[in-house]
């Protein structure tokens, strides 16, 4: 559909190009990305109200894309990986410094350094969090002599046989708000791209909807914010409009993620949607051409239906233990 | 009985939720989310840190500690930009 209709454009833009005679005719930048040889597989890992995703491209390198809650302590990301033979993280990046997103650094690094074959290379978004959890991942950091980077919109490197761009934090100051400087960034696979944005919100959207418009667009994306209705604004769906989002969040998340908004969001643009809450681990699949995903639990992927799989309204935000209810102010 | 603990506000979820990570002995040992409006209104900010008296699971009460959160943030930064380069400063 999408192809036909780019096919459409080029064939208009050589007519153009004819007629006017000074455009070059030669429109090879325009024509359609070859697949890839094999898949770049795409694993969102279940690991409850928090975020881990382990990439593998075709060539066998990896990147692991957060590590799960302080909780879990990465215990539930490196069996993930160690079930999938993974020797190397070639590519380790820090969304930001939410201990929803790097409860799992120390471990994994620790891990890789000391049992495997390392860390190649690990990201950060540059702004420090001032809690244990994100000072112990700069500890590991330390002991390993991680080669450790800070990234800024228009930052680019080589994944193996496909690229990546980022887009989020914005290069100069940019404060040191984390959802803010939250690092987004997008996977070229041959045709097609795999955007995540982490925990940026609707400014942050915004923002690279004006800097990248169209370049955005992403057959497949993780929704920004685990589904939050701060993110996935109508703008940003307008440009990415993707085929496929997956949401990474408990059934039962004491912030009520996936929101009502998100849902019904993607539900009113026929979004085939995946929540890990729901379907478990979800694995995307694609050479740039094709895509399929493969779960742990079958579930539907209609937006409007997983609605009815949320469950009832209060109950998830006081249910969870070490969870309390609003109530009096406890100021000294 | 009432336990004492340094508790950081990890994140401020949605504008609603304030979730607090609790520490002893340099870790990370509890969490507790509680509406953003019970947290002391100086405090109400991302990286804060305060004292946390916690009995019987619940979270008594938070005192912010305005001087220890600056020194954290410098610390933490400082030592963020010593252990990082910008990627874009490659390649050589």
């Amino acid at each position: 559909m999408r192809r036909s209709a780019l096919l459409v454009l080029l064939s208009l833009l050589v007519v153009t190009a004819g007629c006017v005679g000074e455009v070059p005719l030669d429109a090879t930048s325009e024509e359609p990305e070859p697949p890839l040889d094999d898949a770049v597989e795409i694993h969102h890992i279940d690991v409850g109200q928090a975020d881990a995703t382990l990439i593998i491209e075709p060539e066998g390198e990896t990147m692991l894309i957060d590590s799960g809650d302080w909780r879990q302590d990465g215990e539930a990301v490196i069996a993930y990986l160690e079930a999938q033979d993974i020797d190397r993280i070639d590519h380790l990046v820090a969304t930001h410094g939410h201990a929803d997103h790097i409860g799992g650094h120390e471990a994994v690094i620790d891990h890789f350094e000391e049992e495997k074959d390392g860390i190649g290379r690990a990201y950060d978004s540059g702004v420090a969090s001032t809690s244990q959890t994100y000072e112990r991942y700069l500890d590991a950091v330390e002991r390993h002599d991680v080669d450790l980077r800070t990234v800024s919109n228009g930052d680019s490197f080589e994944f193996g046989a496909t690229t990546v761009d980022i887009y989020n934090p914005p290069a100069g100051d940019s404060g040191s708000d984390l959802h803010e400087n939250s690092v987004a960034l997008s996977i070229r696979i041959g045709e097609t791209s795999y955007l995540t944005t982490g925990d940026a919100e609707g400014h942050v959207e915004e923002r690279l909807v004006d800097a990248h418009g169209e370049a955005l667009d992403a057959g497949i994306y993780q929704a920004g914010h685990h589904g939050s209705s701060t993110s996935s604004s109508e703008p940003f769906l307008d440009v990415v409009d993707p085929e496929v989002a997956v949401i990474s969040s408990a059934r039962e998340s004491q912030y009520g993620h996936p929101h009502d908004e998100t849902l019904e969001a993607f539900a009113d643009r026929g979004i085939e949607t995946y929540w890990t809450g729901v379907h478990g681990d979800i694995v995307v699949r694609t050479d740039g051409e094709e895509t399929t995903v493969t779960t742990e639990h079958d579930g539907t992927t209609d937006p409007a239906e997983l609605l009815d799989e949320k469950p009832d309204d209060e109950t998830a935000a006081i249910a969870t233990p070490g969870t309390q209810a609003a109530g009096v102010p406890i100021a000294e | 009985m009432t336990e004492t603990y340094d508790a950081v506000l990890d994140r401020i979820v949605d504008g609603e939720h304030a979730t607090l990570l609790l520490e002893a002995d340099d870790r990370v040992v509890d969490e507790f989310v509680i509406d953003i409006e019970r947290v002391p209104d100086p405090g109400r900010h991302e990286g804060a840190v305060f004292r946390a008296r916690v009995a019987d699971d619940s979270l008594l009460s938070l005192s912010y500690r305005p001087d220890e959160t600056a020194a954290r943030k410098e610390q933490a930064q400082d030592r963020l930009d010593q252990l990082s380069r910008p990627l874009s400063d490659d390649e050589s």
